[in-house]
């Protein structure tokens, strides 16, 4: 009994000491004061990283013999992307800042419009997690599909055509 | 002086001309709207073109031969100079170089766009899956710009035709669209045809070569 609780008392002590660091390391990596150029530069960089996830997602839906795999790491990673999405247009890095960007200024004049279709985005980015942790390929296909739906939507509404 | 008509251009050559018209304006009506399904399957009947005359200008007819209208300076100076001789058939030397010029830049659009990813990582060329999405998005770019640099030599086609019918007289669309050329008196040598069974194999061919590439050649 004596020694049940000592173990529990040092899980116990040794959670609060893992919450404690990470609690730190959350503060550390918050994301650093950026120009208005890097902002923008941040943007197009983490963009890449959602391009480049959604590419290696609809590689596999479209392959013969689906990897379920790396479907469901690049589905998480364009979930967590999807979740820090909105924090990626602060006020004054857009066009009306004089920036160079292809993110029209609808996005902060029209911000009701811009948060639609990002929640949709979410939504959708959500929904394939969700399918991916599962093996239907032919659910997973079809909610990939919805994402890109969703992508196109916001780029024809808040995008410059390049 | 008795007018003759000679045979020129033969079917696979002018066939390969004009379907690339529609084929080059399709393609890019279909970017323009973002119907890449269409842009591809498109793309996919360029390239089979593409090959199909990369194959017939090694062992098509005369005039379709890369080995007859592929000239050196020393010709194309003498051509310029309106020194070279009896009326030619076939390319000039300076439009042969201007043929390959094209053919291998729309092999070049052609192949770049099987790798070419787009931005969002939603649409991409058959062969995308083989590279990653930077590289991908670089064969996108380089894909844009071959087609900037491919309107700028059919311009110089098209301006190239018009001169020599308004200034030199010379009608070059007729004996494409025919296949015929009118001439003053018979040529010493006739242009030797290719067999149209041989072009139409190779056809298959690039065909299957192109279905291929879309498919990924199966790896996936």
């Amino acid at each position: 009994m004596q020694a049940q609780k000592a173990t529990r008392a040092a899980i116990a002590a040794v959670a609060v000491l893992i919450a404690g660091v990470s609690g730190l390391a959350v503060a550390q990596t918050a994301p650093p004061a950026r120009t208005a150029a890097q902002t923008v530069d941040y943007r197009e960089a983490q963009f890449r990283r959602l391009g480049a996830a959604f590419k290696a997602v609809n590689d596999q839906t479209r392959a013969s013999s689906p990897n379920l795999a790396t479907i469901r790491t690049n589905a998480q990673t364009i979930s967590t992307l999807a979740t820090e999405f909105p924090s990626w247009f602060p006020a004054g890095s857009g066009p009306a800042a004089g920036l160079e960007t292809k993110a029209k200024a609808d996005i902060w004049t029209n911000g009701a419009g811009f948060t639609e279709q990002v929640t949709r985005f979410q939504t959708a980015a959500r929904n394939l997690s969700t399918a991916s942790a599962g093996t239907d390929t032919a659910a997973i296909g079809a909610s990939a599909r919805a994402l890109g739906a969703t992508c196109g939507g916001c780029h024809t509404a808040f995008r410059e055509r390049s | 002086m008795s007018e003759t008509k000679v045979r020129v251009w033969d079917f696979p050559v002018r066939l390969f001309h004009w379907l690339l018209v529609p084929l080059i304006a399709f393609s890019w009506w279909s970017a323009e709207e973002g119907r890449l399904d269409w842009h591809r399957l498109s793309g996919y009947a360029v390239l089979t073109l593409i090959v199909f005359r990369l194959a017939w200008g090694v062992v098509g007819s005369d005039t379709a031969r890369f080995s007859r209208f592929l000239k050196g300076p020393r010709n194309i100076g003498a051509y310029l100079s309106g020194k070279s001789g009896e009326p030619r058939l076939g390319h000039n030397p300076l439009g042969g170089w201007s043929v390959l010029a094209m053919v291998l830049l729309l092999l070049t659009q052609t192949v770049l766009g099987l790798f070419a990813i787009d931005v969002d990582g939603i649409e991409s060329g058959p062969l995308a899956v083989f590279v990653s999405f930077d590289q991908g998005r670089v064969a996108a770019e380089a894909h844009h710009l071959t087609f900037n640099i491919l309107l700028a030599l059919i311009a110089l086609h098209i301006l190239t035709v018009l001169f020599y019918a308004v200034f030199k007289r010379n009608n070059l669309v007729g004996p494409m669209i025919t296949g015929r050329k009118t001439l003053a008196s018979e040529p010493a040598v006739a242009p030797k045809m290719g067999p149209l069974w041989l072009a139409f194999i190779l056809l298959i061919l690039a065909g299957g070569l192109a279905y291929a590439a879309s498919k990924a050649f199966w790896a996936f």
